[in-house]
């Protein structure tokens, strides 16, 4: 059952179309990426979600378990925190979850908790107008998941956390994701986000052109790159090219081949010669390679997905 | 009750800005404590009868400001993106004004009240 459709949507302005022909479902207890360099139409795109925008074309249909519109629907962190200067942390997130119809007898609670999951204990008591910009998108994202909506959005704000904040937020929304259903749409320039997606949504000049698990976008880039180096025996290399019937190429004392898979060629090449393998580097290529290789060739690849063979 | 929320911390809000909340208390209480000291004068008089409705512009100035602030910071966007209704967020307005020229009248007509 999806939690929210979006059908052939688009938006014009000053006379170009800044997003056209968008096209998304995201289930319940999906999280989905929306990864896009600047200016490709994720913040629209968020915007549009989000009611802040009105679409030129196309519907945003919002459905819950008995197919009805739920209420409220989807909360959204913006790009540009949207904090009230004079309040402190705490009033802002208040605020919001009370705006959000979250019980009074809950919403002190659930405010602490997200204060303590997003390392601002320290600044609680302080005025949003005497925030650094790294703290004030860590409260806009609390104020977004304060709420009880279905879905929330978070634009591009994942982008700046630090690396051990993200790591507990991003279990706190896989447990909101297993104990509520929530679902969560990520939008992102930044490839090691996308990649922890189930899905993703390549956005290019406004339009999706690829739609898939973010091992598959991946491939769009090319293979994996095995690099092995100290190697104990010269004859190691005529019996790795037997074995898998690969081209190995030599530079500077390091072996390297491409593989389709290379986790599972290192496993079979260590298994098989363990120790005479001095060390093994596995290269695989990025998101952000793939959405070099779509922005290269956008239009032959929105055809692939077109004929569902991306 | 959404609305009476955002009233109430958009109060806070206007409180917390000292230049604004001095400039609202501060014209009914000058006004006010020259009336009460000039009872004669005519042009503490005109000054007194007008009062209520500069008052009344200040708030609504005030309000504006803070409305185009708000939007200007995105924190409008915020609220646009709840689930509370436009007409709620009019009321907040209405209710936080309503209670700022609740507070300058009580002022005003209090120190009147008090020479008088």
């Amino acid at each position: 059952m999806s939690t929210l459709k979006i059908d052939n949507l688009g938006m014009r302005a000053n006379g170009k179309w800044a997003l056209w022909d968008v096209n998304l479902e995201i289930e319940a207890g999906e999280i989905v990426g929306v990864f896009g360099r600047s200016g490709s139409g994720k913040s629209t795109l968020a915007g549009l979600i989000a009611g802040l925008e009105e679409q030129s074309s196309g519907t945003i249909a919002w459905t819950d378990s008995d197919n009805k519109k739920p209420t409220p629907f989807a909360c959204i962190a913006l790009e540009k925190p949207a904090l009230a200067s004079e309040l402190t942390v705490y009033e802002n997130i208040d605020l919001f979850a009370a705006l959000w119809g979250v019980p009074r007898r809950k919403r002190a609670g659930r405010v602490a908790s997200l204060i303590e999951l997003l390392k601002l204990s320290d600044w609680r008591s302080t005025r949003a107008q005497h925030l650094s910009s790294g703290v004030r998108n860590r409260v806009e994202i609390a104020r977004a998941l304060v709420s009880d909506a279905p879905v929330t959005v978070i634009d591009s704000l994942l982008d700046t956390i630090d690396p051990d904040i993200m790591e507990k937020l991003w279990d706190h929304m896989l447990g909101l994701r297993r104990s509520e259903g929530k679902s969560f749409l990520i939008l992102t320039s930044r490839g090691k986000i996308a990649e922890m997606c189930g899905r993703v949504a390549v956005i290019h000049r406004g339009r999706i052109s690829f739609l898939g698990r973010p091992d598959d976008l991946r491939r769009l880039a090319g293979e994996d790159v095995v690099v092995l180096g100290d190697i104990t025996s010269p004859m190691i290399r005529a019996r790795i090219e037997e074995q898998i019937s690969v081209v190995i190429r030599e530079e500077e004392g390091f072996l390297s081949f491409r593989a389709t898979n290379g986790e599972r060629v290192i496993g079979d090449l260590l298994s098989e010669f363990g120790t005479e393998l001095g060390c093994v580097y596995l290269k695989r290529p990025t998101l952000e390679d793939a959405l070099d290789v779509i922005a290269d060739g956008g239009s032959s690849i929105a055809a692939d997905v077109r004929e569902g063979t991306t | 009750m959404s609305a009476i929320v955002l009233a109430s911390y958009d109060l806070k809000r206007i409180i917390r800005h000292r230049p604004t909340i001095i400039a609202l208390l501060a014209l009914p209480l000058i006004v006010a404590l020259a009336r009460a000291a000039f009872a004669g004068s005519s042009i503490t008089l005109g000054a007194a009868w007008a009062c209520p409705f500069v008052c009344l512009l200040l708030v609504w100035a005030v309000l504006h400001v803070q409305r185009m602030i708000d939007s200007t910071t995105g924190f409008t966007s915020g609220l646009l993106s709840t689930p509370t209704p436009d007409s709620h967020l009019i009321l907040a307005r209405i209710l936080t004004g309503a209670a700022i020229y609740a507070a300058q009248m009580v002022i005003f007509w209090g120190i009147l009240a008090l020479r008088f």
